[in-house]
């Protein structure tokens, strides 16, 4: 007891009150501190009335999205699950440490299931915990036959397509209907894709010997760059139907708009990321693999790529956040279509929650920065496993 | 359609003409050059069919706008003026939020990114907290948050007084107007009044009036680009030898001093590329000025499109405003970038 007293009392010292200038420091955060925290936790447990969320959460979370047609979403969550659950078993061989990256989703569900009160979605969410155990424990390498690796990419690579038929088939839900946060991850989700594989294409052509790709390439990804997202989406509400060619004019509605200028833009920043990538492999690399025989497509693919991305995966990972806390952006635009952003201000439009903005933007900011969160320490694992965090 | 021709290129470069079609590279490049070519200026030349039905000269420029603008600055702009004084107007409007915004946001980000590794334990993870939560929140929420808050001040009938030197109302913040000579003497500073006339209207009658909508996005914008300026601050402290600051310390420099003399101006030419970025983040993150009503240049482009049509012209014109804002930040920066640079490199 005695010896647990010194050492708090001496780590207090070194860490808190080391020097006249760190006691007053420490007043002053300590006095800022308590009074963040109190006005906080004053405002979360006793002042604001959470009923504003708890009437509209079926606003934020789908927007317009036909009730009938929820059982599409609950399939997509089911398969997510079941996806996460053999991921995670892949990613967590020895270590689990690695729960700590999945806390925030669960985290999540929690958060759902406590102010919703309703039966249904309790047993849902439960649902897809089951799946995701499912996902966890079943030998799905050995049903498949296949490497748990290549098990994880093509169940991944699948997913997006396999969500957009849930919607799809039956009937379908039309994408005027999408909303809420479920929009802000299928935009998100789209804009990563389309624009990492776009991105790799422009970064290999702007780095490409021939000089009329290499210009073209430059040309676009500056022009792009030049101008703010909100201005591209502006744009692309203005002027892309009247530059498409009429049969297609009419099909491309907004949500597809929508996801090709998030896909171009983030392709223009993707492309100058892995640029830097690529300048960083060494020439004796390239040099190396010409001297083993490969030709240009296999040096490209199997000698420069896997080391430019994975010397850039960092900076990609927080072009991919940037993009996700970008999907607000439509609500900028002006474009009518709702996101979370968006329903959460027509939450506030209603009569009877007029200016309860902060208990609203609250919830919205903490679903975006579960997310967002999420990802940086998915980035900063993977930095780990991959020997690139010089930090220690 | 760019991206299938080159993708297209690529392949048919790759598995059919390779051994097929030419035994030689350069003749090979010359031809798939000329076939990209030859598809590109094939879609400019539909793109330039289609665009040129839709209206493209910038004479509509030149009309009256018939507008009015809420903030100004530097210009002198009416509704009977011309489209293009309303667009200056937009133009230094950001100008204006776009050097005060990089100033704070620097000040700020660097106090965090040097409290983020402070000794004092307290400090250190308030700075974390602050970039944790700050980073991962969009702007756009942000700016929309302070916007409500800074609505939500007291009218300016009950304004807070803060010693009489700061005024806060949500009519707009008031400071002390400092009047200058000629040379930069400073000959008088007017404290901000707020008065009420006879007709019982209560407004600020002098002072340096800050408006409500220039308040709300210019915090939006340096808290948030402080939170990742602070991360880049962090991580070039971090990435010195620890033996600077222990040589420091041997030599009997205290803290502030080893900060300010050793650490800070050998981590500004780590600091100076990545800020960089984040100045024209920031620029560009201004044009969010558009959903709380700041005048902006987006803002009044955005209002002649909807008068005028002509989207085209007003994007290129808008495009090349950014541009020339962002070029003129990357010469500036590039200039102290060379300065701190070591010598010979």
């Amino acid at each position: 007891m005695n010896s647990f007293i010194v050492r708090s009392n001496s780590w207090l010292i070194k860490n808190l009150f080391s020097s006249k200038l760190n006691i007053l420091l420490s007043f002053c955060a300590m006095s800022l501190t308590i009074y963040f925290v109190w006005s906080l936790s004053i405002f979360v447990f006793i002042s604001a009335d959470w009923k504003v969320v708890d009437v509209n959460l079926r606003l934020l979370l789908l927007g317009p999205f036909p009730k009938e047609a929820e059982w599409r979403i609950w399939i997509s969550i089911f398969w997510v699950a079941f996806m996460s659950g053999i991921t995670y078993k892949n990613i967590s061989r020895f270590q689990t440490k690695h729960l700590f990256n999945i806390s925030p989703l669960i985290l999540f569900i929690l958060f759902l299931i406590n102010p919703v009160n309703n039966i249904m979605i309790t047993f849902l969410l439960a649902l897809s915990l089951v799946c995701l155990f499912i996902g966890y424990n079943l030998p799905a390498n050995r049903i498949f036959k296949l490497n748990q690796n290549t098990l994880n990419i093509l169940g991944w690579a699948i997913t997006l397509p396999l969500i957009v038929v849930f919607l799809k088939i039956f009937g379908g839900v039309e994408t005027t209907k999408w909303g809420g946060y479920f929009l802000n991850i299928m935009l998100a989700w789209v804009g990563i894709i389309f624009g990492f594989i776009f991105g790799l294409i422009f970064a290999i052509g702007r780095a490409s010997s021939l000089p009329v790709v290499r210009y073209s390439c430059t040309f676009y990804i500056e022009v792009i760059r030049a101008a703010p997202l909100v201005a591209w989406l502006f744009f692309a509400y203005l002027v892309i139907p009247d530059l498409l060619p009429d049969i297609f004019a009419n099909k491309v509605d907004i949500a597809l708009r929508v996801m090709i200028v998030l896909s171009a833009f983030t392709a223009a920043y993707i492309a100058e990321i892995i640029r830097g990538g690529l300048q960083s492999v060494a020439i004796g690399q390239i040099e190396a693999s010409k001297a083993l025989g490969m030709n240009g497509y296999q040096t490209t693919s199997l000698i420069v790529l896997p080391q430019a991305i994975r010397a850039v995966i960092p900076a990609l990972v927080s072009q991919f956040i940037a993009l996700w806390k970008d999907t607000t952006l439509i609500l900028a635009a002006g474009l009518a279509f709702r996101e979370l952003l968006g329903s959460g201000k027509s939450a506030l439009a209603q009569f009877e929650f007029i200016g309860q903005y902060n208990e609203i933007y609250m919830f919205i900011g903490l679903l975006f920065w579960i997310v967002s969160f999420g990802m940086s320490r998915l980035s900063f694992s993977i930095e780990k496993d991959l020997g690139l965090n010089q930090e220690g | 359609m760019a991206i299938i021709i080159i993708v297209s290129t690529l392949l048919l470069r790759y598995f059919v003409i390779k051994d097929f079609f030419f035994r030689t590279n350069k003749r090979r490049n010359y031809t798939l050059q000329g076939i990209y070519l030859i598809l590109l200026g094939l879609i400019s030349i539909y793109l330039f069919v289609k665009a040129s039905k839709l209206e493209l000269g910038f004479d509509f420029l030149t009309n009256e706008a018939g507008f009015a603008l809420a903030n100004q600055w530097l210009t002198d702009y009416s509704p009977t003026n011309t489209r293009i004084n309303a667009y200056l107007t937009g133009v230094f409007n950001t100008i204006r939020l776009v050097i005060v915004g990089i100033a704070l946001s620097t000040l700020l980000g660097v106090l965090v990114g040097v409290a983020r590794l402070s000794s004092n334990w307290l400090v250190r993870k308030i700075a974390t907290a602050y970039v944790e939560v700050i980073r991962n929140i969009p702007l756009l929420l942000q700016i929309i948050f302070w916007w409500s808050f800074t609505l939500a001040l007291p009218t300016i009938k009950e304004y807070i007084n803060i010693f009489d030197i700061v005024l806060i109302s949500n009519r707009g913040t008031a400071l002390p107007e400092i009047l200058f000579f000629e040379g930069g003497v400073i000959i008088d500073i007017i404290r901000p009044v707020v008065t009420t006339s006879t007709n019982n209207v209560v407004s600020y009658t002098s002072g340096f009036v800050i408006s409500t909508e220039f308040l709300a996005i210019l915090l939006g914008l340096v808290i948030y680009t402080a939170s990742f300026i602070a991360e880049i601050v962090r991580g070039a402290i971090q990435a010195l030898p620890k033996g600077q600051t222990e040589a420091a310390q041997a030599l009997g420099l205290n803290s502030f001093q080893i900060l300010r003399l050793i650490i800070l101006p050998q981590a500004l030419r780590i600091i100076i590329p990545p800020v960089t970025n984040q100045y024209l983040n920031l620029t560009k993150n201004s044009s969010l000025a558009v959903v709380i009503g700041y005048s902006d240049l987006f803002l009044v482009s955005g209002i002649i499109m909807n008068k005028a049509g002509h989207a085209i012209p007003m994007f290129i014109v808008i495009i090349l405003t950014y541009q020339s804002m962002s070029f003129l930040i990357s010469i500036i920066m590039n200039y102290f970038n060379k300065k701190v640079a070591l010598v010979g490199n």
